[in-house]
């Protein structure tokens, strides 16, 4: 077994994990906020990548694809935003808010998704990626644009790590979600805040969506594969605190190379479903969390 | 406890039986095949959603991999009767009793699990089968699925002839079986102690309910019917493939779940015809079907988390109320003059903080008399005190709500104690009594 | 003569369907701070919540200097039970508002935020309640007032103990400005050293001119603190008992439930 072969495979994966590291964040955001789990997050990642893919059929180049990223993610920020009100807020003191929740964001995720089907057609669509060429790094060659990504993914997880811990909303928005009853007597407008979260993590599924669109083929249904991967990171990793679904998507990264590598694609996500059911059995925080569910 | 009578003295008996014979006489009156077929998928997905009631609605365990149960009863029909050569009214038994394994299998890690990480584990379970099912092409044709799965027959005889009679019985009697089988599990000791464990776990662990012997029962008991529905699905269509395992058919399914109404039984059944028949209904329009399904869905949970059962008894209540608030208004109209003659008074309703309730009141300023009758009475028992005292004193008497000619109130709210109390001492205020002095019982 | 700075009129709550408290009829004038005494489990904190805004009022009205903080009327019972009502009715009464009026409430035995640092929770305290921050000048507040936060100033909440965080809860209020200032049993479960630093520090906030409505299950440590004193028994204030007649703890008690206590 050649070294350059795992270290190429190793790196396949780190560059894998920085993208669901981007996806699983911003579940885990609305999973420590509003305390449901968003079953709309796959269908958002699409839709931003579909949103996106408009914009650069309107402008073309390099510069387009920037602007269209921006596009996008703001555009799926407002769509999170507004689906808070929709979709959750009217249960806020239902004592079965999350099954509810899992219920109305999983009929968002089917409205979404063949929704982008009648929008866009069943074809599957490419962003083009704006670099190419490839470089050398210890004996094998990796595309340049792939650590382009992995490097804005990190510097997106870091700007939205800032926010959370500096800024005045960030801070309000953490503490609605550690003691939402706490933050009403302070003043805050949770629901606002609630929807914020939601619309943050919109957004960055929207970045990953583009990121995605411009390596891969995308398609109305190609939502489900990142919900499922976001949905095993973030079991995987806990979220305790806001590393750890980062530290988790890396290590799903790096296990899905290497046993699509072994094993062969098709047994690939079987793996990452195994071990997902293995952690909640033994440690069902997950494997850097604690008991409390904090952001 | 509630009191459970056996079913033929209950008030669904005749509406149940009703709808089995217009359902066994149905194909023979409207022998058009596509009303059959219509039927059957209704008997299909009334049986799925309703034993996911027995998961989710009365074991309160939030099993996203139920519909594994239909998928697995499904495949094992394909795989046991086309692949493997089982004859099929075998395979067909078998398909449950997979099922059954597969649920069991899927109780163990989620034994003591709670909440979110039930729904993350069975999701994640689904998602493992769908996996395993794709990767087996050799048996399970991958993602394209089985074709020209053998049919069943009895004798020489193809269920599919004579326009499927012989299947639209088939499903009928499956459903008739699940129906049976479910209300009996739900007045079983055993469907009590799953209701025990849903609505409050440590108390019931606490007096003897085992927490992992019955939720692996409540799996188990929930896989069998949708097994052989599944089965049975794979014999009629003949077809096996992967979109079971998908959003499209979870979708549908929950939504007949929801509109129905989450733990009952009659709920699902109603809802499952008008789901199907609005889906078929909408099979035109393509995606525009899911994305209509799922928006009614949003709605209904959103706006009547109840589901339609629950809107349909409330309804029902409410008619109830109105029937007999429209009888009550008619009497005190009717007898006006009886009651009159009977204590000298003409009685006026006056508002109280519980509705308002039927006063006598012989006025003045003598010192005031209240007269309060008991149960199931009414203000004219005290007429001969009306003749007796009117001349020295004030005599008041009211009907209490729901008694005598006064209106219905709300059963929890004011067919109590203290709701009287604050009604008498609301009337003491409004008709200026004083302090007066109080006899009843 | 100044109008009051709290009334309520009439005042019914509790939680759908459950009737807690009702009729309650208060007016405390400007200036003045009040206690409010009585058993657990019989509504105050229900009430005090339902002034805050955290709860709809069932009826009655809640003026805060002479503002109508709630709308009036009574609110029309749910007769379907499954319908969500969240989703059409208004609600009664708004946090927000009250709290921007002035109304600061501070809960009981508040877990607050466990992950937050007590400088991050004091630093976004003051925006909240709509009020400008001011850095210097609050820690210096807060350090007069609380020397013992003075190191705990980095650590999470989650690290702190009850008489800490119960003095984070009560910095936390005051940096919003109150006219008022709702303290539900501040010294519950502490040490009775730790008790009577709280007491200390609630005195001077009371000299500092803040009005107060104290709730605690302790006499002694109402009198000298408050002017009137309310019994609440059962969902209504039962009796009303002025400064210079303040019973002991024991003749209340004797009071609320008999002579066998």
């Amino acid at each position: 077994m050649a070294v350059e072969t795992l270290l190429f495979v190793l790196m396949s994966g780190v560059l894998l994990g920085g993208l669901y590291a981007l996806m699983a964040t911003g579940l885990a955001v609305v999973w420590t906020t509003l305390g449901v789990f968003n079953f709309a997050h796959g269908t958002f990642v699409a839709l931003g990548a579909y949103i996106a893919w408009q914009a650069t059929q309107a402008m073309t180049g390099g510069l387009g694809l920037i602007l269209a990223a921006f596009l996008s993610m703001i555009v799926m920020f407002g769509v999170g935003f507004a689906l808070h009100y929709v979709l959750i807020k009217p249960f806020e003191r239902n004592f079965n808010l999350v099954l509810l929740a899992v219920i109305t964001t999983l009929a968002a995720a089917s409205i979404i998704e063949n929704g982008i089907l009648l929008t866009w057609g069943p074809r599957d669509k490419q962003i083009t990626p704006p670099l190419t060429g490839k470089i050398e790094l210890m004996g094998a060659a990796i595309n340049i644009y792939d650590f382009v990504i992995l490097a804005i993914s990190l510097v997106a997880l870091l700007a939205l790590a800032l926010f959370l811990s500096k800024t005045a909303t960030g801070r309000a928005m953490r503490a609605a979600a550690q003691n939402r009853e706490a933050a009403e007597l302070m003043g805050f407008d949770v629901p606002r805040l609630y929807a914020m979260a939601i619309g943050i993590s919109a957004a960055t599924a929207a970045l990953a969506g583009v990121f995605v669109g411009s390596l891969r083929f995308i398609s109305p249904t190609f939502g489900s594969d990142p919900l499922m991967k976001s949905l095993v990171v973030v079991i995987l990793g806990g979220v305790a605190r806001f590393t750890s679904p980062i530290y988790a998507a890396f290590i799903v990264g790096i296990a899905e190379a290497f046993s699509g590598y072994f094993l062969g694609l098709y047994w690939a996500p079987a793996v990452l479903f195994a071990m997902m059911i293995a952690v909640l059995l033994i440690k069902p925080e997950g494997l850097f969390g604690h008991r409390s569910k904090t952001l | 406890m509630k009191y459970a009578p056996p079913f033929h003295k209950t008030n669904g008996f005749f509406p149940v039986m009703l709808v089995l014979a217009v359902l066994t006489v149905l194909p023979f009156i409207f022998t058009d095949t596509y009303i059959r077929h219509t039927l059957i998928l209704v008997f299909v997905y009334a049986i799925i959603a309703s034993n996911w009631d027995i998961s989710l609605g009365y074991g309160g365990i939030v099993n996203f991999a139920h519909l594994a149960f239909f998928a697995i009863g499904l495949y094992s029909y394909g795989i046991l009767a086309k692949v493997i050569g089982v004859n099929p009214w075998l395979a067909l038994a078998l398909a449950p009793v997979l099922a059954v394994v597969f649920a069991a299998l899927l109780a163990i890690p989620i034994l003591r699990l709670e909440g979110i990480y039930v729904i993350l584990v069975t999701i994640a379970a689904t998602q493992l089968i769908l996996q395993i099912v794709v990767s087996q092409s050799d048996y399970t044709g991958g993602t394209g699925g089985m074709v020209l799965l053998p049919r069943l027959t009895i004798g020489g005889y193809r269920l599919t002839s004579d326009g499927r009679i012989g299947y639209y019985f088939l499903a009928l009697a499956l459903l008739g079986g699940s129906t049976f089988f479910i209300y009996k599990l739900e007045r079983s000791a055993l469907g009590r102690a799953i209701k025990a464990l849903r609505d409050n776990k440590y108390y019931a662990i606490s007096r003897g309910v085992a927490e992992g012997r019955i939720r692996l029962l409540t799996l188990c008991a929930s896989a069998i019917f949708p097994g052989l529905a599944g089965g049975f699905y794979g014999a009629y269509l003949r077809v096996a493939s992967p979109d079971v395992f998908g959003l499209g058919f979870l979708t549908i399914a929950l939504s007949i779940l929801l509109l129905g109404g989450v733990s009952t039984l009659w709920g699902a059944l109603i809802a499952a015809f008008l789901v199907t028949i609005l889906n078929q209904a909408l099979a035109d329009y393509g995606s525009w079907r899911t994305i209509i399904i799922a928006v009614a869905i949003i709605a209904v949970v959103v706006i009547y988390p109840g589901g339609l059962f629950a809107a349909l008894q409330e309804a029902w209540g409410a008619s109830n109320r109105l029937k007999t608030d429209l009888i009550a208004r008619w009497r005190r109209h009717r007898n006006a003059h009886q009651r009159e003659t009977a204590i000298g008074v003409t009685d006026r309703l006056i508002e109280t903080s519980h509705w308002a309730v039927s006063v006598a009141d012989t006025g003045g300023d003598k010192p005031a008399l209240l007269f309060i009758h008991g149960n199931s009475s009414a203000k004219e028992v005290f007429r001969h005190q009306f003749t007796r005292f009117r001349d020295s004193h004030r005599v008041v008497a009211l009907d209490l709500p729901g008694h005598g000619v006064s209106p219905n109130a709300h059963p929890e709210r004011d067919y109590n104690v203290e709701a009287y109390a604050e009604i008498v001492r609301d009337l003491v205020e409004t008709l200026g009594l004083g302090e007066p002095v109080i006899f009843g019982w | 003569m100044t109008a009051p700075l709290l009334e309520l009129r009439n005042l019914a709550g509790g939680y759908p369907p459950v009737p807690i408290f009702r009729g309650i009829d208060l007016t405390m004038a400007a200036g003045e701070s009040i206690g409010l005494f009585g058993p657990n489990g019989h509504g105050k904190t229900t009430l005090l919540k339902t002034i805050a805004g955290l709860i709809d009022p069932w009826d009655g009205d809640i003026l805060f200097d002479g503002k109508q903080l709630n709308t009036p009327g009574r609110m029309r019972a749910r007769t379907s039970r499954n319908l969500n009502y969240d989703l059409f009715r208004r609600r009664r009464i708004h946090t927000a508002e009250v709290v921007e009026a002035g109304l600061i409430y501070v809960m009981q035995g508040n877990l607050l935020f466990p992950e937050m640092t007590v400088e991050e929770v004091l630093a976004i305290a003051p925006q909240a309640a709509g009020k400008r921050p001011g850095t210097a000048e609050m820690r210096r507040m807060v350090d007069g007032l609380f020397p013992r936060l003075r190191e705990r100033w980095q650590s999470k909440i989650r690290y702190l103990s009850g008489g800490e965080r119960q003095m984070v809860s009560i910095a936390v209020g005051l940096l919003a400005m109150p006219r008022l200032l709702i303290l539900d049993e501040p010294t519950l479960g502490l040490a009775p050293k730790l008790r009577l630093e709280l007491a200390a520090a609630i005195a001077r906030i009371r000299e500092s001119g803040v009005p107060l409505i104290i709730v605690d299950q302790n006499i002694e440590f109402l009198t000298g603190l408050v002017d009137r004193l309310f019994l609440f028994d059962h969902g209504s204030i039962t009796r009303e008992i002025a400064a210079g007649s303040m019973p002991s703890h024991e003749e209340v008690m004797t009071m609320m439930f008999g002579e066998g206590h």
